[in-house]
């Protein structure tokens, strides 16, 4: 006989799944971030599917610790298109969407108690991606008028700091997959903005006709370097800064997914994303979806994969973070479908993941799960 | 831990309680007699203390029914759009029979008697969650799902038991007290789910469809708790048969919770365990033998 597992008094908060339902048949729900807030709960910025519009409405749910249903926030559908990420920034937590009128960026707060703040717009068209740069933003965005993507510096208050346009090259060929992402009629692209560890900084977007990773200081109309992909077959699905030019990245290329646990990129110049090789990820969906995150696991500091399977399994894989060598892999899934979203470190140096699932296989909802450090050391097999 | 301690310290006790300086069981003589539990109440006046204590060990067969006790409830479904009240189990009670075997092994000093009771025993219940969606345009659009689910526990369990016996004659009844421990050794669940789909056009119902899982990493591996007891043993030669009721006080919480959601396979049909302990209500039949007889000379068979 094994020793006795005593019930642990501090769960379910350690370890759990949640999948947040709506007993409304026609609600859908495309969950977008997730991020931990300081009362150690969640807030999970989702779409909603829209009968009036070809945009995702904006649904803000917020959760406790343990993952049960707090409160929530339908957006009006004059607001549509949520992107990620969630920005934490002077005890706000932020994201940008879209007017549905005039498609202009709009910003929005959630205070720490949960309240929406006044939205601050903000001048630019079809919002990307955002990341947090110091005490500002960093907006990737759409101009269709000069077809270009924009890469903006963006404070808090809406105004913008510093911003660059990149030509997607003329013609409507090239720009249809990027409205196609909007309406969500096509491919989802894993767009990115941040800096590398050069102080770079970059964006993963359209320029040139291809689906690039794009380097620049904002000081230049011309990028200081460029990682092509193939048009829009190609192209890095996650990427994860280290040091210097070194990064965790995965890519796709026409359908088949690599893993790069430690490559290095160069920022300057001109190179092609095949250059860089790869594990083949195999077990993952064609073009998936990604996501990297850096963890200090039972004081070994790792690089977090997460990704969905041919399964639709949600797939994790811990590599060192000094060398890039595997250490474990997780699936979480079994007889339902669940496709990851995204992922967000906890307090507790666990790992709180963002999924998609579809209740008695019809319904669209937001699920959750919650991994202890506990529970990822036991991953590397420690 | 807490609950653990007690019993323990309920064995124990109750363990002291048959440490004589009496030697085990004893090797039959080709002289030897019977001495029975009438005479062992009586002492038929001999002085000796040799006539008023005796071993039996004897088998026992039995059935149970167990009610399952939520404590805090879970789901794996957190519903945004009305309590979470309504997604509670609903709970069968007293309604699964499970069977149990095992040994009985017991002694008797005048009218005391202290039993050991080392059996293998299923333990079965279930519950069942009922879900249902609604198209808020068309209120007739419905579909509703019913998830019966069923759960088969199968421990090793030892029971010590204290019962005082009393009346004479051949039949004596007794009513005891005790406390058990439990290893689960196996566990599985098994699922019916059936609804009705009425967004198809009709009113269009799921065929039942089963599935059965080894569910042993989602209890712990220990069952714990205390015992009533009431029944009769019956003399009627060199055995004694014993009809027993046993009620069971489940005082530890059964689920693991530390694999609550992560390790179960059902967690996306929205299944979680919900903490809880386990009442049992047993039947047993036994048939025991003595293992200490006299001598023609009336000393004690070693």
């Amino acid at each position: 006989m094994n020793g006795c597992n005593e019930p642990n008094d501090t769960e379910p908060s350690v370890n759990f799944l949640k999948i947040y339902d709506d007993t409304r048949f026609n609600a859908s729900y495309i969950p977008i971030d997730i991020i931990q807030t300081s009362d150690e709960g969640f807030l999970i910025l989702s779409g909603t599917r829209l009968e009036t519009s070809d945009f995702i409405g904006v649904y803000v749910l917020k959760v406790d610790k343990d993952g049960n249903f707090v409160n929530h926030i339908t957006f009006p559908e004059t607001v549509v298109h949520p992107v990620a990420n969630w920005l934490l920034l002077n005890d706000t937590y932020y994201f940008f969407a879209m007017n549905a009128t005039n498609l202009s960026v709009e910003l929005y707060g959630v205070s720490q108690g949960g309240n929406l703040l006044d939205p601050v717009p903000v001048n630019m068209t079809y919002p990307l991606h955002a990341s947090v740069d110091e005490n500002n933003f960093l907006l990737l965005s759409y101009d269709n008028n000069s077809k270009s993507s924009i890469l903006s510096v963006v404070t808090p208050e809406g105004n913008i700091q510093n911003s660059r346009g990149f030509t997607i090259g003329p013609g409507d060929d090239i720009e249809e997959p990027i409205i196609d992402h909007f309406t969500r009629t096509g491919r989802q692209f894993p767009f990115l903005t941040g800096r590398s560890g050069d102080g770079s900084y970059y964006f993963n977007g359209f320029y040139n006709y291809t689906f690039s990773l794009v380097f620049t200081d904002l000081n230049s109309d011309d990028p200081n370097g460029v990682v092509q992909g193939q048009r829009e077959e190609g192209g890095f699905s996650a990427l994860l800064p280290l040091q210097s030019s070194t990064y965790s990245a995965s890519r796709f290329n026409f359908g088949d997914n690599y893993s790069l646990p430690m490559t290095t990129i160069n920022s300057t110049g001109i190179s092609s994303i095949t250059d860089l090789g790869g594990n083949p990820s195999l077990e993952w969906v064609p073009n998936a979806n990604v996501d990297i995150e850096r963890l200090v696991i039972g004081n070994i500091d790792v690089i977090i994969y997460a990704s969905t399977t041919k399964n639709s399994q949600i797939m994790l894989s811990i590599y060192a973070a000094n060398d890039g060598t595997w250490m474990g892999t997780e699936y979480l899934g079994f007889s339902t479908h669940y496709r990851l979203v995204s992922l967000t470190p906890t307090f507790e140096n666990g790992l709180a993941i963002l999924g998609a699932t579809a209740v008695a296989g019809r319904f669209d909802r937001i699920c959750m799960f919650k991994l202890s450090e506990e529970n990822l050391v036991r991953i590397m097999g420690n | 831990m807490k609950t653990r301690y007690i019993i323990i310290l309920i064995l124990s006790f109750l363990f002291l309680l048959i440490q004589t300086d009496e030697s085990l069981a004893q090797s039959r003589n080709t002289k030897k007699k019977y001495y029975t539990g009438n005479q062992l109440k009586t002492g038929k006046k001999q002085s000796s203390s040799f006539l008023s204590q005796q071993w039996y060990l004897g088998l026992i067969i039995g059935a149970n029914l167990t009610e399952p006790v939520p404590g805090t409830r879970y789901s794996t479904f957190s519903p945004i759009d009305k309590n979470s009240e309504s997604l509670y189990k609903s709970y069968e009670k007293f309604n699964k029979i499970g069977l149990q075997a095992g040994l009985d092994f017991s002694y008797q000093y005048k009218m005391l008697i202290v039993s050991l009771q080392p059996n293998f025993r299923r333990e079965s219940f279930a519950y069942s969650n009922q879900y249902m969606w609604i198209d808020d345009a068309n209120s007739e659009n419905t579909l509703e799902l019913n998830y019966y689910q069923e759960q088969k526990l199968d421990y090793i369990e030892v029971p010590l038991i204290l019962k005082a016996s009393f009346l004479q004659g051949n039949i004596k009844p007794f009513i005891g007290v005790g406390g058990y421990y439990g290893w689960l050794v196996n566990a599985n669940k098994s699922i019916t789910v059936d609804g009705i789909d009425r967004a198809s056009g009709s009113a269009y119902p799921f065929n039942k469809e089963s599935l059965s899982v080894g569910a042993t990493d989602l209890f712990v591996n220990y069952n714990a708790g205390v015992l009533g007891s009431i029944g009769f043993n019956y003399d009627p030669g060199n055995i004694r048969l014993t009809f027993e009721i046993q009620y069971r006080y489940g005082l530890s919480n059964i689920t693991n919770t530390a694999n609550r959601f992560t390790d179960n396979r059902l967690a996306g049909m929205g299944d979680a365990l919900d903490d809880m302990s386990l009442n049992n209500l047993a039947i047993n039949l036994g048939v025991l033998f003595p293992l200490r007889f006299l001598s023609n000379e009336f000393s004690s068979s070693e």
